[in-house]
């Protein structure tokens, strides 16, 4: 009974995680076609970005989070803006390297230019509380790993609202659909695109904001980041909908994997699963088959 | 179409000019012979894990050997000649170590380099040449500088793995204070981290305790809450984490905030640790510390905030305690050796040196001897941390704990399931 | 390059376009052996990485750049190269071209494994594949390396100076050698397999496979020989790797090494054997040349460690993605470009 706690609490937390990573991964993927392999940075960066606000200024985590968020919706627009058009009609594995070279290199070594190598600590260095919730079934969960759940639940809803019910995300769904056809019709492909980079980026940095404060500040944080890749696979590329469930799958069974085998295995099982649903059904649990091919 | 264009023609001339200039720096580099020692400074290299994976330990400690340095230059310098250190960054990678050893080693100015990476570099160190040069090994100390053969030029300032593990399973039983020892190890998932790890539960094992729970956890590991939670779970009253900082950080602030009451035990001296530990203000934490802690309030401590202020340093003054002893045990061998000091000499000098100065022994808890046959120093002394707010904070909780090389036991003696 | 007055099938096979391009071959080699004696200790031991990454980099190019599979789980076949080379080096009666070869096979053998479930998977989805297969495999190296003796698993297994009977392989002068014919020798192999019938089939595949298949190319047979081939130089380049550091250890295959690799023939052109060549010396030498013009101007050691070191690395990342960016031919292409104008000088618009 201790074990599986320990269990649902660690599961809890990892798809919170993944999912909104992976909640990345899939908007940029749809819009541009692109596998962002700097998302991983991106999170790193929201947690470094937070703590030197909240360093300099000393405000609270509630104040910085709203800025964090939009710092990253302003960072991943430039990004876009400035890289993504100029690969237009390049072979796919073109943005692959540029993407892996900015995440892996430029931001890595830019975090370590001006925050050094060494861990932050949040909680010790800028006095952040984070008390224990413990629930029914002895799952604990700490105030951020809730908050980070209830996060993925209205973020998922709000984009799935947005794609579906505002004027923009519609104009998002055409220009991902078919770009060609949408900006016939007057949609800006480039204003678009922008958008959905700037709005996963924001996730991401916000995400990793709140795991830096829960958890630790380093650069491992990267490679933290890659595991989600496995949670928007397994759910789909194509499907937004598909990403908790990818993210259930994959978080869960790390953690159960963690905790009645060993960490070090449970730290391959999003890498297994991740071969698995390439190997059985590529185009992921909730996607299509043309998907797949699409590539 | 939108999006930064820099235009085709501008960029290719900008790159084509890049290539030129890059290939003739490269020629022009090359074909320079190397300068003979006509200054009159001290050359001494460095070469140091900057940006790789173990950064951020090896940065503090070149940090904290650069400010001492700086220091000491700005005081006049050693034997009136003053120090200049290049510093070097190796990424812990095989190439860029032979690359560098093999800059510091062809040039016969540098008669001295310091080297702080993983210990898998040691060897493609050592064959690119770095073995012709008297070298100071920052870091735990491992083989080739260990007794009974270390390799002629390879030192090392910190004492040895063994040493350490002694005084860990010691404390393992001090601070249990009787009580029957329930063992729980975490690990680093690194090949050495898990050997060392294994070897300090056989050790303990041996002398009476038993093993509640052993786990071998990723670096990149998500949560430390579950790890945590398996030790409370598992009823372990002793946990043991030698690892990286951040692992040693991490685990002890997840025990914490699940409210763990027993033991913990980790080290204190590498570059983070300390202030991170300190900063918990928790009974249970106990950390290894090879140098005294600030809290001493030592003539020491009070350089090494003095020269963290003026030569500016971005880190914590405890994280350069350790880059400070390692550049004392520098001043020493340079001091016996006089200038100009040439490499033979220096390797000459350094295989019979005692670093004892003041500062060293006040830092170091006792004097460093290296001989022939033995570049590790004979003895290193620790002590404990712990958190008392009547000594304020983070402070040694007895004296110095002296522990003999002749002491320890080796691998061979310690049965390893 | 299009070959002027092409008379027949058997012209376009040639090895050697022309008795121009030969001797023009054989001088390189000459001016090539020559430089140890002349250059650095410091740009010889350049070289030598280079060729070692040349050898890596031809590898993965055959996959990546001729037969379109894209693969970021190379630094995963060095590390098996360089594994089986440890094990086997502790061996000494065993001879150092069996171990060289050793170490191929398995990675054959490994390639194999990896390509068949993948020869479903095209573009990203092989990517991501690659990937894990990276992790796995390195959990598998550590896990290995953490069962060996103490002083091993903490140093990393050594591997003695390769002996090869008549001479042992100990001056960098010696490696500048020895990896110039296991470079030469590699070259010729790609070459070779570009001319056949195999490297035809691996373009048509990575041009347009639907056609190819139509054509009666077996495109599942070809990937997978793709794979065997390119893991099998992998494994090859991985086992020289281990013996010029004289040491293995699972902690130097990083993922950056992967993205290294597929910068290294990107940046000099994919699909081009020579490409992957000036794209590994390229590569390789950048790191060195900063640094060098970095102490060469001399920068208060404050500045050193806290700003420009890391500014190294993000130069690095930079270099790579303005050169995708700008220039996606690669290296080959300028070469190509400053040949033909040359070569149409002075009416020429190549440039």
């Amino acid at each position: 009974m201790l074990d599986l706690g320990a269990a649902l609490s660690a599961g809890a937390n990892l798809v919170a995680i993944y999912g909104l990573v992976g909640l990345g991964f899939v908007i940029i993927y749809r819009a541009s076609g692109v596998l962002n392999f700097a998302h991983g940075a991106m999170f790193a960066l929201g947690g470094y970005i937070g703590f030197a606000l909240c360093e300099a200024t000393g405000m609270p985590m509630i104040a910085a989070c709203p800025l964090v968020a939009l710092i990253g919706g302003a960072i991943g627009w430039l990004f876009y803006r400035a890289v993504m058009p100029t690969l237009a009609g390049q072979p796919h594995w073109v943005p692959v390297l540029v993407t892996c070279a900015c995440g892996f290199f430029i931001l890595a070594g830019v975090i370590e230019l001006v925050w050094t190598p060494a861990s932050r600590d949040f909680l010790g260095e800028l006095g952040f509380a984070n008390t224990i919730i413990r629930l029914p079934l002895e799952i604990d969960l700490s105030t951020i790993q809730a908050a980070l759940l209830v996060g993925l639940i209205v973020v998922e809803l709000t984009i799935l609202a947005l794609y579906r019910y505002t004027r923009i995300g519609i104009q998002m769904k055409a220009a991902a659909h078919d770009h060609h056809l949408a900006s016939f019709r007057g949609i800006d492909i480039h204003a678009v695109f922008a958008l959905a980079w700037s709005i996963a980026t924001a996730i991401a940095m916000l995400a990793g904001f709140a795991y830096s404060v829960d958890q630790r500040l380093d650069l491992h944080l990267v490679v933290i980041a890659i595991k989600a890749f496995p949670a928007a696979m397994v759910g789909g590329l194509e499907a937004i909908g598909g990403l908790i469930l990818g993210a259930l799958i994959v978080g869960m069974s790390e953690a159960f994997a963690t905790v009645y085998i060993d960490p070090q295995i449970g730290e391959l099982v999003p890498f297994a699963l991740l071969l698995l649903i390439l190997f059985t059904r590529p185009w992921g649990l909730f996607g299509r088959p043309q998907g797949a091919l699409r590539v | 179409m939108t999006g930064l264009h820099f235009g085709k023609l501008t960029a290719r001339l900008a790159m084509g000019a890049l290539l030129v200039g890059a290939l003739l720096m490269g020629i022009g580099l090359s074909a320079t012979p190397a300068r003979a020692q006509s200054s009159d400074v001290y050359e001494i290299g460095y070469t140091a894990d900057l940006t790789g994976a173990a950064a951020s330990t090896y940065a503090p400690w070149a940090e904290g050997v650069r400010v001492y340095v700086e220091q000491l230059n700005a005081k006049g310098g050693i034997n009136g000649h003053k120090i200049d250190l290049v510093l070097r960054d190796n990424k812990s990678d095989a190439a860029t170590v032979a690359q560098d050893a093999r800059f510091f080693v062809s040039d016969p100015k540098y008669s001295l380099v310091f080297f702080s990476a993983t210990s898998a570099t040691i060897t493609p160190y050592l064959n690119a040449g770095g073995a012709d040069l008297p070298t100071i090994y920052g870091n735990v100390c491992y083989p080739p500088s260990t007794p009974p053969s270390p390799k002629p030029n390879f030192f090392c300032a910190f004492g040895t793995r063994e040493m350490l593990h002694k005084m860990f399973v010691d404390m393992i039983f001090q601070t249990a204070k009787g009580q029957p020892v329930k063992l729980g190890l975490m690990a680093a998932d690194l090949p050495g981290t898990v050997q060392s790890t294994k070897i300090m539960g056989a050790h303990a094992e041996q002398l009476g305790a038993t093993i509640a729970l052993y786990q071998a956890v990723p670096l990149s590991t998500t949560d430390y809450g579950v790890v945590a939670r398996q030790f409370i779970n598992s009823g372990a009253n002793v946990i043991l984490n030698y690892n990286f900082t951040s692992q040693n950080v991490g685990l002890a602030q997840a025990l914490v905030r699940l409210g763990y009451t027993g033991i913990y035990l980790t080290d204190a001296s590498l570059p983070g640790s300390y202030e991170a530990l300190a900063r918990m203000k928790a009974p249970g934490i106990y950390g290894l510390d090879a140098y005294a802690p600030p809290t001493e309030k030592l003539d020491v401590h009070k350089d090494i905030a003095a020269a963290a202020k003026q030569q500016g340093s971005r880190y914590a003054d405890s994280d350069l305690r350790v880059g400070f002893a390692t550049g004392m045990a520098m001043s020493a061998a340079l001091q016996a050796c006089g200038f100009p000091c040439d490499r033979q000499k220096l390797s000459g000098v350094m295989a019979h040196l005692t670093t004892d100065a003041p500062a060293f022994l006040q830092l170091n808890g006792g004097p460093m001897v290296w001989s022939p046959d033995n570049h590790v120093g004979q003895a290193k002394s620790f002590m404990i941390d712990h958190y008392d707010a009547a000594k304020g904070g983070f402070a040694a909780d007895t004296t110095w704990t002296r522990i003999e090389e002749k002491d320890v036991l080796t691998y061979d003696e310690i049965a390893v399931h | 390059m299009i070959p002027v007055g092409l008379d027949g099938y058997r012209q376009d096979y040639r090895l050697l376009s022309s008795v121009r391009q030969g001797v023009a071959i054989v001088l390189i080699a000459a001016v090539v052996a020559w430089l140890p004696g002349v250059v650095s200790a410091q740009t010889l031991e350049i070289l030598n990485r280079a060729a070692i990454a040349a050898i890596g980099a031809i590898g993965l190019n055959l996959l990546t750049g001729t037969c379109g599979l894209i693969s970021i789980g190379h630094a995963g076949f060095l590390a098996l190269g360089g594994m089986v080379a440890a094990i086997l080096s502790q061996f000494p009666w065993l001879p150092f071209p069996a171990i060289l070869a050793c170490s191929a096979i398995a990675g054959g053998v490994v390639g194999i494994g990896v390509g068949l479930p993948a020869l479903r998977l095209r573009g990203l989805y092989l990517v991501l594949s690659t990937l894990a297969f990276y992790y796995l495999f390195l959990y598998g190296v550590r896990v290995w390396q953490s069962h060996l003796s103490s002083v091993v698993a903490l140093t990393g297994l050594s591997l003695p100076a390769p002996d090869l009977g008549i001479v042992q392989i100990t001056s960098g002068r010696a490696w500048f050698y020895l990896l110039g014919a296991a470079l030469a020798g590699v070259s010729l192999i790609s070459l070779n397999l570009l001319r056949s019938r195999t490297g035809r089939a691996w373009l048509a595949i990575r041009d347009h496979e639907l056609v190819a298949a139509s054509m009666g190319i077996h495109a599942p047979y070809f990937k997978l020989v793709a794979f065997t081939i390119s893991s099998a130089i992998a494994g090859f380049a991985g086992a020289l790797l281990a013996y010029y550091n004289g040491t293995f250890s699972a902690d130097f295959y990083t993922i950056e090494l992967s993205i290294i690799y597929f910068a290294m023939i990107i940046i000099g052109g994919l699909g081009s054997i020579f490409g992957a060549i000036l794209g590994a010396l390229f590569v390789t030498a950048i790191p060195p040349l900063i640094t060098a013009a970095v102490t060469t101007v001399g920068v208060p050691s404050a500045w050193q460690v806290a700003y420009v070191i890391p500014m190294e690395v993000v130069l690095y990342g930079l270099l790579i993605v303005l050169v995708l960016l700008f220039w996606p031919g690669g290296l080959i292409a300028l070469w190509r470009r400053a040949h033909e104008s040359l070569r149409t000088w002075p009416l020429g618009r190549a440039l």
